[in-house]
């Protein structure tokens, strides 16, 4: 399900993109190292890494190390207004079984998907319905279940066959994923560069900017969707004592929080009709 | 005498930095300080110390937090630790390393003070 960390981590990771867009094997855009992270950064590194410092106190061999910092700012999130009662499939139950009826016996070839069923409807009244890790438990699960019922049902690794009396319907389903965006929510996120001088601040400053505006739908692993849209940049000298020059820039991002559950394909329905004394009775249909 | 002089126990840590060890540059994750010393964990901390005698002294009291639960009296309190110099050498403790003593207490210092006596490091205690 999407949440702020996905959010962040998204950021972080385009951020990422824009300073190295050919990986870190190549210079990035500001022709010097580049740490990007989420959350903030530890201090004392920080001030190592804007002097060219290894974690020795000695000189680094690649120089000084700009830094970017992505992190969700405090007390900004909001509701949006969204209509929320659509289900969506997001991932389609898949069969790996093919389920085929000759001269009353029931033939499966092929190995179940996780969660993947069959079900017998007997005579029209009779719901069998087992799942199993492969295609031999699961007939052998559902003749076992039908034995009782029906005595002379017998399994094989790939054939069931169930002596009914009249009428023998096989339905096989599987388990999907659903999903339904419970809330949609905006959020403001700073993304923060952190470098020893004003060159590299705005270089690096503006490859993430542009990307970011650029890129103003994103889809999150939830299969969800984000939108980000600018809001302000700030630029900070207040630390250039302490060799740093800062950036921060501040994107809203609405996003949903999208509850996800499994869905299985009906293949028999129980309804309970009430008499007219109001008492339960239980019918089958099919 | 050793005793009396330093009668506490403690052990100082170092936040390792968010590359690791090994000074990675781009994509780094999330970078934080996490109390535990699991080698693995590249937010851990790096004990370097163990078992230094010590003397630690009340400094400051701090003031009560604006935002503090009830029983919250004081905030950050400055101690002064005190380590000798047959235990801690010159240059091996830094500013903003973490202190941890006997009873479980969780130091930041602030201003670490070498001279010939040994440490004097000037701490405000972190709790919640």
């Amino acid at each position: 399900m999407a949440d702020l960390s996905d959010i962040t981590a998204f950021l972080a990771s385009q951020s990422a993109d824009a300073i190295y867009p050919n990986g870190t094997s190549q210079s990035s855009v500001a022709a010097m190292d580049c740490r990007i992270y989420e959350g903030w950064p530890l201090p004392d590194k920080l001030d190592k890494d804007m002097r060219g410092l290894d974690d020795n106190g000695n000189p680094r061999v690649g120089g000084p190390v700009a830094n970017v910092s992505v992190y969700a700012m405090p007390g900004t999130g909001i509701k949006i207004f969204d209509i929320l009662d659509e289900t969506y499939v997001l991932r389609p139950a898949v069969h790996g079984m093919a389920v085929t009826v000759v001269n009353g016996v029931i033939n499966v070839a092929g190995q179940p998907t996780v969660g993947e069923y069959i079900s017998l409807v007997c005579d029209g009244n009779i719901v069998f319905s087992q799942t199993g890790a492969s295609t031999a438990a699961i007939l052998s699960n559902l003749a076992a279940q039908a034995l009782p019922t029906y005595p002379g049902t017998g399994a094989t690794a790939t054939t069931l066959a169930v002596p009914v009396g009249h009428s023998l319907v096989v339905r096989q389903g599987a388990v999907g994923l659903l999903g339904k965006a419970i809330n949609r929510q905006r959020q403001s996120i700073m993304i923060t560069v952190w470098a020893p001088n004003e060159r590299v601040r705005s270089q690096l400053a503006i490859a993430v900017d542009i990307l970011t505006k650029k890129n103003t739908r994103i889809t999150l692993p939830d299969t969800s969707q984000a939108v980000v849209f600018y809001v302000r940049t700030s630029n900070s000298d207040d630390q250039q004592a302490s060799g740093i020059y800062r950036r921060d820039l501040i994107y809203d991002v609405d996003y949903a929080t999208l509850e996800t559950f499994p869905g299985y394909e009906i293949t028999s329905v129980n309804i309970t009709i009430a008499s007219a004394a109001g008492n339960a009775q239980a019918t089958s249909l099919t | 005498m050793v005793l009396t002089i330093y009668p506490r126990k403690i052990e100082v840590r170092r936040a390792k930095a968010n590359a690791g060890a090994t000074d990675a540059i781009g994509l780094l994750g999330y970078s934080g300080e996490e109390a535990t010393t699991d080698p693995v964990n590249p937010q851990g901390e790096v004990v370097l110390f163990k078992d230094i005698p010590a003397s630690v002294q009340a400094s400051n009291a701090g003031r009560k937090k604006d935002s503090g639960l009830p029983q919250d009296i004081t905030y950050a309190p400055s101690w002064n630790i005190f380590g000798p110099s047959w235990a801690l050498a010159k240059d091996v403790v830094r500013d903003r390393d973490i202190v941890i003593d006997d009873q479980g207490y969780r130091y930041e210092v602030a201003q670490a003070y070498w001279n010939i006596l040994g440490y004097k490091l000037i701490c405000v205690r972190m709790e919640a």
